[in-house]
């Protein structure tokens, strides 16, 4: 039995020890929701309870009461929209959804850095969700906030904004990322090259992690959910082994399944490194992004003799081979991008924010998170899908993603 | 073989120059030195005849004759006197005479290709158990000739026409699944679906168990193989990877280019007889008219390429690991005594030439034959141990690829394995008997990966120790320069993959091991990595009726490239008439077919859009692309015939038209409950928000960072655990605590202006015991709240909780009734009433 977490008795058994009060609390309330599930509620004016389940979701935090008694004499809609001004939405509920992309472990529990906090900007600001991959954009702390400036070497800016538990729907301001880094303009691609990007994912290896973790946050797909062996293998690197331990039966049947999709889009990040001391810091908290416009990185040609006739990065050039085979559904854009490939990350992240993954990833994580349960219903499904339409043709407003799913996933309280 | 034509280009060594001129066999290479003590077993008489006429006699007379004029050897027959036997070579009588019959039986320019080689190759009196080796062995005594005639530049391709044949007919997966159906489906939906299946608990692509069968058939199709079906995946999944067998996973046996599996009974078996089923359904068809084919061809059909621009001229024991069958791999230096090779525990034969050593199995040679090695580097003082090697793990602890010692704590050098290091032992007068301190490529460098590499060990008194990988030197300095080898024992053994004591098992692929009485230089060891290991063939795929070019051929060096696959590189456009100069011709979505079949795995070339043009031809021909890909066996190297296919080729066009994927239908978890609780930092900010205590506070800040870990991450019920509500009680007393400590916050949370020692009474039966309950039950429930309880009920539960509190222990000081008041209201903001999402 965990503490406060008592199931229903059955069929007249008793437990040995006495119910702890909170989860006799907890308990009550559980059934209580259950109850309330059943009735149907007003489609225009929604009942307190409804709007305090609203704005639970969407901010995290409760309501007041005087603010409880405003949204339930309106719509379910107006009471989320209240909900998303709430500071704990943008401190909690976003940057939380967010955290776990910037980082390698995937982790919660990291601290507020360039890439969280443009996410949550660009959310606040209602910025199409849809350059997220691809916009010169970032978002720093303003002057009033009293925090370190931004510095391409280390993260002070973002982590005394944690400490200092600041508002960040009021302090985060809207800048040019090109003008606070130095990149150059064409090399930027939003949240991809900010510096906790590349201190996650262009930091040593072979850049090929910034491909899987980009396809895992944002179009929910891992690669072992996208594998495809019928892709032809000409853009996979000399560094992949096409017999590993003496078998090439494990490059035809695992290995190719992945990089013969992988190498061709990673080549995107060609220009692109993450530099450190190794000696003097060898975490490389104090690193900072590269980019070597027309010069391939070294790190392109490591081990390349694991299979002399691979493929020889020449450039930063890509290509979508996902535009053909199983993962041809992922529903790429060909009309914004006819021949599926390009040069550098940022059309590379024009590419990715321009399927139909990418918009329903961000809608089915939003309705996760919100609804507290992945779709699990036709109804869901249908619903999901209906939002991701929305999203879409709507201007990719991610706030707006989150209203829809608190007043779908509140209806009928 | 039918060859009509000879081509005069020639093709030099593995770099495919060509060169037009006939005897020029291309400049440089490294200089050549005779072996010097290679002393046949055989009983030969004392040479008292005339001297080498010319200094190529004398090359002869070294490399070649001595070794064949033994009795046991071609001497026997090949001799001046009785039987005499034309070409008599191998005569003792005149090294001269026996130089100009040679000469009628060697090719010196490509010398795999020589009379006798292939004569000796196919069977004829083999003085070993293996042709092959006796081919191999005498292919090393005409290339030691030739080096030390020419300087051991390599040998001469010369590309030969293949048989002109058509694609064959092929049996090729019908549009209906009902034969699948029928047949292998229903294993897959017993056995595999609970994994590869969409709806499964923990869905694992490929989805070829799937509950709808279209899309099951549209991912089991790559994993099965009607015209070969042992080749099918799915049995090698179950024979080989013992992968989530349901029954005995069988085994698959490779002897003498056979592959079997067995038992029927066993995993592998019954997807086997599935599979053969589903195959005898459908019927051999013709290969599509509508393709734009090439003309077919075998492996054998090809040209050879390998074996060229090896410098072996110092060569003392060498392994190639050709003969495939039976537990001897032999020593085809062509010095003598043979070390041959006995193989032991798990130790299987491999494709396209090596062995696969497996956990406990090891190659070991006799002390006697091995003898030959510490003889004959000790009278040089240096050596080279140059080996291709294929690592199958790369957590390995003191794993011996190649050693010769006498057990773990005895050896004269040993090249092993640590991790992602070789490692390098050898006995000197700078080392103990074991060969320690051993030298080993940095850790850091991660120099040895799970693929197939060319690794040297070298040794010379100047330099010490060194290590080349794939060609290039590691750069770890050896700190026992200037020591001495003297101190080596001659009762050791070479032993491969393991320790004589069989206690350093070493797991992976061995293609090639050579032992040499010199320390190999930096650009001989060079030339050795680019000439590669294994047979290779130039395949000459025509395409000339369909380009109208004379004699074109789109030309693959190709080889068998382990026991799974073939390797197929450089594609290059080339006419084989001299006078042709092809322009204009237009070369798209080029594939490899096997079998009349076109793999769908593999096809790098399926992307190729060149043309070949005057402009960039040239006499070597028009390199297509610079790739190389992998395709998977199917029959075997003996017979599986390959063609390649284009989307476009000339004017000639075939459109590929890919299946369209089927979507999968969504599957649904369990409902899950429709509330769940808040997280770390919601929880963290409604206590905040409860108590009106900053998140900043430094005393919260600190239990926060302490707890936050600690606190639930997963939103929903089902995850909620005790260790997370110990979290949430620490954090809302310690909120609670400050509260009760910050004056300006007490009257708004507990509804008195201060927590004085009246308030609760001294048992806790005070008026302000109510006001205190009633202001924190109200806080945190609301008003008008259907969903929460009702806040007389909890009200009600923190009067009797004060008072228990303040009966064990009287609330007579302020200090208590605080205590008190933050118990109260941690009870009230740290139950389900705040947590509840």
């Amino acid at each position: 039995m965990k503490y406060g977490m008592a199931k229903p008795e059955m069929n007249g058994t008793r437990r040995a020890q006495p119910t702890p009060r909170g989860a006799t609390h907890l308990l009550r309330a559980v059934l209580c929701a259950g109850t309330f599930t059943l009735l149907s509620a007003n489609a225009l004016a929604i009942t307190k309870d409804q709007a305090k389940r609203i704005y639970d979701r969407i901010a995290g935090v409760p309501a007041t009461d005087a603010q409880l008694t405003t949204m339930a004499g309106g719509t379910a809609n107006a009471a989320a929209q209240l909900a998303t001004q709430d500071p704990a939405f943008y401190n909690n509920t976003v940057r939380n959804m967010a955290t776990p992309w910037t980082n390698r472990d995937q982790t919660v529990f990291a601290p507020l850095n360039d890439y969280t906090a443009t996410v949550i900007g660009m959310v606040r600001d209602n910025i199409p969700f849809n350059t997220l991959l691809s916009a010169d954009i970032i978002y720093t702390a303003d002057a009033a906030a009293g925090v370190p400036a931004y510095s391409n070497s280390n993260n002070d800016m973002y982590e005394a904004l944690d400490t200092d538990g600041a508002d960040l729907k009021m302090h985060l301001q809207q800048k040019v990322q090109s003008a606070v880094t130095g990149l150059p303009t064409a090399a930027t691609a939003g949240v991809l090259t900010t510096r906790a990007s590349a201190y996650a994912f262009f930091m040593d290896g072979t850049n090929r992690r910034m491909y899987r973790f980009t396809m895992m946050n944002h179009l929910c797909a891992d690669l072992q959910t996208i594998p495809d062996i019928t892709r032809p293998p000409d853009r996979i690197r000399q560094d992949v082994t096409r017999s590993p331990g003496g078998d090439s039966g494990l490059f035809l049947n695992n290995c190719i399944e992945c990089h013969s999709s992988m190498d061709p889009m990673a080549q995107a990040f060609a220009y692109y490194n993450y530099s450190y001391n190794v000696a003097a810091d060898p975490t490389g908290a104090a690193g900072s992004i590269v980019y070597t416009a027309g010069q391939v990185q070294p790190k392109y040609f490591i081990n390349n003799t694991n299979f002399p006739q691979g493929y020889v990065t020449p450039d930063d050039s890509w290509a979508n081979r996902m535009r053909g085979g199983v993962n041809s559904l992922l529903g790429w854009d060909i009309a914004a991008n006819p021949s599926g490939s390009g040069s550098g990350a940022k059309s590379l992240g024009s590419e990715l924010e321009g399927s139909t993954a990418f918009a329903s990833c961000q809608v089915s994580r939003v309705f996760k998170y919100v609804c507290l349960r992945a779709p699990s219903t036709t109804a869901d499904t249908t619903q999901v899908n209906t939002m991701t339409a929305s999203f879409k043709s709507g201007g990719y407003s991610l706030r707006q993603v989150f209203i829809d799913a608190a007043v779908y996933c509140t209806a009928g309280m | 073989m039918n060859f009509k034509y000879i081509s005069s280009l020639r093709l030099v060594g593995l770099g495919a120059v060509l060169s037009l001129a006939v005897t020029a066999c291309g400049g440089g290479g490294a200089p050549t030195t005779a072996t010097g003590a290679t002393a046949p077993t055989g009983s030969a008489n004392a040479y008292t005849g005339p001297a080498a006429a010319t200094a190529d006699v004398q090359a002869f007379a070294v490399n070649f004759w001595a070794n064949v004029r033994v009795q046991n050897r071609c001497g026997q027959c090949h001799n001046a006197t009785s039987p005499a036997q034309m070409p008599n070579f191998a005569r003792s009588d005149d090294v001269n005479l026996a130089y100009a019959q040679a000469n009628t039986v060697v090719n010196l320019q490509q010398p795999s290709t020589s009379l006798i080689v292939t004569k000796v190759s196919g069977g004829h009196n083999c003085w070993l158990a293996d042709p092959n080796a006796c081919g191999e062995i005498l292919t090393t005594w005409i290339s030691n000739w030739a080096g030390a005639s020419v300087g051991g530049t390599g040998t001469q391709v010369q590309l030969k026409p293949p048989p002109a044949q058509n694609v064959g007919s092929s049996k090729n997966f019908p549009a209906s699944t009902a034969n699948f159906q029928a047949t292998v489906y229903p294993l897959l939906t017993q056995y595999c679906s609970k994994c590869h299946a969409p709806d499964a608990a923990t869905p694992q692509s490929p989805y070829f168990a799937s509950s709808d069968i279209n899309q099951a058939y549209q991912y089991a199709i790559p994993k099965m193989n009607l015209n070969t079906p042992i080749s099918s995946r799915f049995v090698s999944r179950m024979a080989v990877d013992q992968h989530n067998c349901w029954t005995v996973c069988g085994t698959m046996v490779t002897d003498a280019g056979v592959t079997t599996v067995g038992p029927a009974s066993s995993s592998a078996g019954i997807f086997l007889a599935a599979i053969k089923n589903f195959a005898g359904m459908v019927p051999t068809t013709a290969v599509d008219a509508s393709l734009v084919n090439s003309q077919a061809l075998t492996l054998a059909q090809g040209t050879i390429a390998s074996g060229a621009n090896r410098f072996d001229s110092n060569v003392i024991a060498k392994y190639e690991f050709q003969t495939g069958t039976g537990l001897v791999a032999y020593d085809t230096s062509g010095v003598d005594p043979s070390a041959d090779l006995s193989l032991s525990g798990s130790v299987s034969w491999a494709g396209g030439w090596g062995i696969t050593v497996g956990a406990g199995g090891k190659a070991q040679a006799s002390t006697s034959s091995s003898k030959k090695i510490h003889d004959l580097i000790e009278a040089t003082g240096e050596y080279t141990v140059e080996a291709w090697v294929a690592p199958a793990l790369v957590a390995a602890d003191k794993s011996y690829m190649v050693s010769y010692s006498g057990g773990d704590t005895l050896r004269n050098f040993t090249l092993g394995q640590t991790n992602q290091n070789y490692d390098y032992l050898m006995r000197s007068s700078g080392s103990d008997l074991n060969g320690m301190p051993q030298l080993a490529t940095p850790t850091a460098a991660t120099v040895l990966q799970a693929t197939l590499q060319h690794v040297v060990l070298t040794y010379d008194p100047v330099n010490g120790r060194q290590i080349y990988v794939n060609g290039v030197s590691t750069n770890v300095t050896d700190p026992q320069k200037g020591g001495s080898i003297a101190n080596w024992d001659d009762t050791f053994a070479l032993v491969l993959g393991n320790e004589v004591s069989s206690d350093r098992s070493w797991q992976g692929l061995i293609k090639f091991v050579a032992i040499h009485d010199r320390a190999l230089t930096a650009p001989q060891i060079l030339q050795n990595f680019n000439a590669g290991v294994g047979q290779r063939f130039f395949l000459l795929f025509n395409v000339a009726a369909t380009t109208g070019v004379s004699q074109g051929y789109v030309m693959f060096t190709g080889a068998q490239y382990d026991s799974a696959s073939y390797l197929f590189t450089s594609p290059t456009f080339i006419s084989l008439d001299s006078t042709v100069k092809p322009d204009n011709v237009v070369i798209k979505g080029m594939r490899i077919g096997i079998n009349g079949n076109i793999p769908t795995v593999g096809q790098a070339y399926s992307t190729l859009d060149t043309t070949v043009t005057a402009a960039n031809y040239t006499a070597a021909g028009q390199l297509l692309s610079k790739v190389g890909t992998v395709i998977a066996i199917q029959s075997g190297p003996l017979t599986d015939q390959f063609f390649l296919s284009f989307d476009q080729l000339g004017s000639k066009t075939h459109v590929t038209t890919e299946p369209t994927p089927i979507a999968i239908a969504p599957s649904y978890p369990p409902m899950a409950a429709a509330v769940g609780v808040r997280t770390f930092a919601q929880i963290n900010a409604t206590l905040s928000k409860l108590t009106g205590v900053p998140t900043t506070n430094a005393a919260v800040m600190q239990t926060y960072t302490t707890v936050q870990q600690q606190l639930p991450v997963d939103p929903t019920l089902e995850s909620f655990s005790s260790a997370n509500q110990v979290g949430i009680a620490q954090l809302s007393i310690q909120y609670c605590n400050t509260a009760v400590n910050t004056p300006t916050l007490v009257q708004a949370l507990f509804g008195v202006p201060s927590i004085t020692s009246a308030v609760f009474g001294a048992t806790g039966t005070a008026a302000g015991t109510t006001t205190v309950s009633n202001a924190l039950a109200a806080r945190v429930v609301g008003t008008g709240l259907t969903s929460q309880p009702p806040a007389i009920a909890v009200s009600g539960e923190l009067i009797t909780m004060i008072g228990k509190l303040c009966t064990s222990s009287a609330c007579t000081t302020q200090a208590r009734a605080q205590a008190v008041a933050a118990a109260a209201c941690a009870a009230a903001f740290g139950g389900s009433e705040m947590l509840i999402n």
